[in-house]
């Protein structure tokens, strides 16, 4: 566990940096170890770096050129459909906060037109059509919810849903 | 950390469904972790995974940096990668001699300088904003106090009224000027008398309250103190003074309220 918040960028200290490098390098190594044990499918690693001439790889040799030839093999789309570099990673990562963030505003709105329905003082004081308008978007959402409720207890539903 | 979370084994999942999402997981925190050793310690790796399904002619998953493209064939090549580059940091580019390939590169330089001169050009822009507003205010106030030698002294009385201290005062005179300045011509061209000038006064007391805070707001912005901006004032006085020679023809008189100012300003 890491004591502070490390920056992402790179180390300046060459020691720190070769330190650094060999721990998450064992670190990620035994990630892979990890995936390949649960998920049963065979993977493989090349790394290059600055401290070692050649590449190091994961398992070994021959796993890894068996990985790579039955890669050549397939189409050049096929090959390319799930390949990432750190672009592709960073991108994903954004827009997966994105989602988050949608979710959250969308559960801050509800939660706001709770309150706003329990006082009914505040809708009629204030000219809040802007406001008035999304909580009219969350009330139809949960209307629709409700109706797909119905229609799947007509069916023959349970009545109390289970989690 | 709330919650105890549950240490599982090491060993084949045996159900598919909990396996498919497993690797999915599993998959995104690994290449997570290689992309952050890659930019804490300069490395380049490729990660290549073997799909769950079973069939074989399944897609591939696979993560690098800088591209698995290039770590495999540099591994399959027996040689490291090589290292990516700015184009015009190519060494071969300055012992080159195809005069195709040199007006390329010029081409290309001259279309990075004129963008980078824009971008200059555009923050200078926003900076010239900002001192913009104080020196129109300051180029008013003279030709005001030439005009009229009898609001002169009544204008005296109003600032005493208006506002507590000289700063305010001067501050509330630069806004009348700012105020009149449209209004020059026809004053010059109309006969001026006293209830004319005593309504126009009164307008202008009612503009001095309400724009003297933002005005006051604007030089504490733009001076580090409020002595800086009363010579700052001045000076602008002193400068703009060879231009009103051109509009007015009393060069005695001018001189004369210009030094009277000095002296009611020390």
């Amino acid at each position: 566990m890491g004591r502070r918040k490390v920056t992402h960028q790179l180390i300046s200290d060459n020691a720190t940096r070769r330190v650094t490098f060999r721990k998450r390098k064992d670190g990620l190594l035994k990630k892979i170890y990890e995936l390949t044990v649960l998920c049963g499918l065979p993977a493989c690693a090349i790394i290059y770096s600055e401290y070692k001439d050649g590449p190091e790889l994961w398992p070994n040799l021959n796993e890894v050129r068996s990985i790579l030839n039955r890669l050549s093999e397939l189409p050049v789309e096929k090959q390319t459909k799930y390949m990432m570099d750190q672009k592709d990673l960073m991108n994903k990562m954004i827009q997966d906060a994105e989602k988050k963030l949608e979710k959250e505003k969308m559960h801050t709105r509800a939660m706001k037109l709770g309150l706003m329905a329990g006082s009914n003082d505040l809708i009629t004081d204030t000219d809040c059509s802007e406001e008035l308008a999304r909580a009219a978007d969350v009330v139809d959402k949960k209307l629709k919810a409700i109706r797909e409720r119905i229609k799947a207890v007509e069916a023959g539903a349970p009545i109390i849903k289970r989690d | 950390m709330g919650g105890v979370k549950r240490k599982i084994a090491i060993e084949k999942i045996q159900n598919k469904n909990p396996r498919a999402v497993s690797f999915s997981k599993r998959r995104k925190g690994l290449y997570s972790k290689a992309s952050e050793l890659c930019l804490l310690s300069d490395a380049e790796i490729a990660i290549i995974a073997t799909p769950v399904s079973s069939n074989s002619n399944a897609a591939f998953y696979s993560f690098g940096h800088s591209s698995v493209d290039n770590v495999v064939a540099a591994f399959l090549a027996n040689q490291r990668p090589c290292d990516e580059r700015f184009w015009w940091e190519d060494e071969s580019l300055l012992k080159s001699e195809n005069l195709e390939e040199l007006r390329e590169a010029m081409d290309s330089m001259s279309t990075m300088l004129r963008d980078l001169k824009e971008l200059e050009k555009q923050r200078d822009h926003q900076t010239q904003t900002l001192i913009h507003q104080p020196c129109s205010a300051r180029v008013c106030i003279q030709d005001y106090v030439t005009v009229n030698f009898d609001g002169f002294n009544t204008e005296e009385q109003t600032l005493a009224v208006s506002d507590n201290s000289n700063n305010n005062g001067l501050l509330g005179n630069l806004d009348e000027c700012n105020e009149d300045f449209d209004d020059l011509d026809q004053i010059f061209d109309t006969v001026t008398n006293s209830e004319f000038l005593s309504v126009n006064l009164e307008m202008d007391d009612v503009t001095v309250n309400s724009e003297g805070n933002t005005e006051e707001q604007t030089l504490a912005v733009s001076d580090n103190s409020n002595n800086n901006g009363l010579l700052g004032n001045l000076d602008e006085c002193n400068e703009d003074f060879d231009d009103l020679d051109q509009i007015i023809e009393y060069l005695t008189s001018s001189e004369a309220l210009s030094m009277n100012l000095k002296m009611d300003d020390v």
